[in-house]
């Protein structure tokens, strides 16, 4: 059994009949993208996992692409011949053999669902995952409405697993069902996140129309691949812009891992560490509440905000950057929310916490799973940026936040990341980084972070 | 009850919706009340709870539209102005960009379609403004400088 392959337990009561057959099927089709990704990260302790030959070098293979593009496309897997030359294998014919249970299991499924919408999916993305089409195979998981039941994302999605460029997509597996948890209605958010296009970054910032912006919010059903190892709270695509004007953007919030994250990690970090004072005067579900908020507001964000040749300027620091980016210019865009009145000064006040305790929840997601850093990076960076600025203050045993201080500071950092993301190489963002991320934070606290048992 | 303020469109919807939830929802409401108890009695009946308490949500409804009828004062969009008021377009400079939206009554507020509440803390802090001013929008955590550029009105 793979170790990238997740169950959870869930309410089936709602299922039909044909519903729970999909299941069982769909579920063996995750275990199986368990199976391709441990192929694809089989030498994780290498930043380029097994996308690229264990012995070349980051400068080889930019000389290598230079004659064969082929080789830095996020959907190649790179080898070396006997006579040291460099060449690429489409993914869809490397892992033909792999595939090829996971398209029947796919085929199946469609045969059986009476939904048209899942089933239209379910069929094109069978054809897609054989030719290689992850054009279509992105158009067709937008395209799912949200009336079907049943969700799944399934293909080479994310690029988190290539530490070496951030550039190689890894195959991931979210099977998911709509979800009736009220905390996170999605009626709560979406005229939110439709008014998340706030007036500023209008060079980056991409003119979609807010009925282009679909939103799901989900239960889990299994998880496989890539994201077994750090369940997403959320995930949207498409990444290209002209896509996203094309058929729109999705953006799916997956509640379990929400929970297990935020709340039950999160939160009880939270009251522990942060000020009594200020900590007493947040109630659970006010504070889940913006923790999904938040969570919408990096997804948008991360959706609409276009730079042009990032990743070819930032390289390694990219996912780096873009995560730091989603979620302190999300925050920024909430301020604008405030003084428009679409959420409270509480409201605001609540994303800031959660955004800044986020440094310690994932720390001890890290400790499991290393290729969190992604994301953590980014909160130590505002946390750190918090510190310099007197924004909050590291007392004996807590953390006294000034939140007026944290939005300047989330105001300040989200213009330095939007500059970097528009303009800065990779050697000029990594400097910015250093200066950031010290790990001081852990050591202060290491008593009271070893009495956790997450 | 403090003053609010309504556009003649807002004020047509208001009416729409307190004709919808007296004359449509209300007489509803209490047919499904009865069908509740002639299947299940007043006692340990699930759908009788939740019939009544979707009566008190609609009722409660009622009385506060009412309270807006009763209290809400209708604007003239037409009537020109300098100055920045309930019913104006507002195009201004904020942040080294341009926003435009329009001052509405909390009613009809909805940011989505740039129609902000006057009690907003955009809202309050623009009103009586004109061209050319610069005003400070400050909350506890939020502080903006907005710069007037236009004012227009239908």
């Amino acid at each position: 059994m793979t170790k990238y392959y997740l169950e959870y337990d869930f309410d089936k009561s709602r299922f039909s009949a044909e519903d729970l057959q999909i299941v069982e099927i769909l579920k063996e089709a995750g275990k199986k993208i368990g199976n391709l990704f441990e192929k694809q990260v089989e030498d994780d302790s290498l930043p380029g996992a097994s996308f690229y030959p264990v012995d070349a070098t980051k400068k080889e293979l930019e000389e290598a692409n230079k004659k064969n593009p082929k080789i830095l496309d996020p959907y190649t897997v790179v080898k070396r011949d006997s006579s040291g030359f460099l060449y690429a294998v489409p993914y869809h014919e490397e892992y033909a053999n792999d595939l090829k249970p996971v398209i029947e299991l796919l085929q199946k499924a469609a045969s059986l669902t009476l939904n048209e919408s899942f089933k239209a999916f379910l069929e094109t993305t069978s054809y897609a995952l054989v030719h290689g089409d992850y054009i279509e195979l992105e158009k067709a998981w937008v395209r799912v409405e949200n009336g079907s039941f049943l969700h799944l994302m399934i293909g080479p999605f994310g690029s988190y697993a290539d530490q070496l460029f951030s550039l190689k997509k890894a195959y991931n597996f979210n099977f998911t069902f709509t979800s009736k948890k009220e905390t996170f209605n999605p009626f709560n958010y979406v005229e939110v996140i439709r008014n998340m296009l706030p007036p500023f970054g209008s060079k980056a910032r991409q003119n979609v129309p807010p009925e282009k912006i679909k939103v799901r919010v989900d239960d889990v059903i299994a998880i496989g691949g890539r994201n077994a190892g750090l369940p997403a709270r959320a995930t949207n695509y498409p990444e290209n812009i002209e896509m996203i004007k094309e058929v729109g953007t999705k953006i799916v919030v997956y509640t379990n891992n929400i929970q297990k994250r935020d709340g039950e990690m999160l939160l009880p970090l939270f009251r522990d560490f942060i000020d009594n004072d200020v900590q007493r005067t947040f109630k659970d579900d006010f504070l889940m509440t913006n923790a999904v908020r938040l969570v919408m507001a990096h997804e948008v964000t991360e959706a609409l905000f276009q730079y042009r040749g990032g990743w070819e300027r930032l390289k390694g620091m990219f996912n780096y950057v873009m995560e730091l980016h989603s979620s302190i210019v999300g925050i920024k865009a909430c301020g604008f929310q405030l003084v428009k009145g679409v959420i409270t000064q509480k409201d605001l006040e609540a994303i800031l916490y959660i955004m800044l305790m986020r440094t310690f929840s994932d720390y001890f997601v890290r400790l499991k799973t290393p290729q969190v850093e992604n994301y953590l990076t980014g909160y130590r960076v505002f946390f750190n940026y918090c510190v310099e600025n007197g924004a909050i203050v590291l007392q004996k045993d807590t953390i006294l936040p000034n939140p007026s201080r944290m939005y300047m500071c989330a105001d300040q950092l989200a213009n330095v990341v939007m500059h970097m993301f528009a303009e800065e190489s990779e050697a000029e963002a990594k400097r910015f980084f250093d200066k950031y991320t010290s790990e001081y934070m852990y050591q202060k606290f290491s008593d009271k972070l070893a009495s956790y048992k997450f | 009850m403090s003053k609010s303020y309504l556009t003649k469109e807002g004020l047509k919807k208001l009416r729409e919706e307190h004709d919808f939830l007296v004359n449509k929802a209300r007489p509803q409401i209490a047919q499904d009340i009865k069908t509740a108890i002639d299947s299940g009695g007043y006692e340990d009946n699930t759908q009788y709870d939740i019939e009544l308490e979707k009566r008190d949500q609609i009722e409660q409804k009622i009385a506060e539209l009412e309270d807006l009828l009763r209290s809400s004062q209708v604007i003239d969009e037409n009537e020109d102005s300098k100055f920045v008021r309930v019913g104006s377009i507002v195009i201004v400079e904020v942040d080294g960009e341009v926003d435009s939206f329009k001052i509405v009554g909390s009613f009809e507020a909805d940011p989505v379609k740039n129609l902000i509440s006057n009690e907003s803390p955009v809202g309050q802090a623009i009103l009586g403004t004109k061209a050319g001013d610069v005003v400070e929008v400050s909350t506890p955590v939020v502080k903006l400088k907005y710069k007037i550029l236009e004012i227009k009105h239908d």
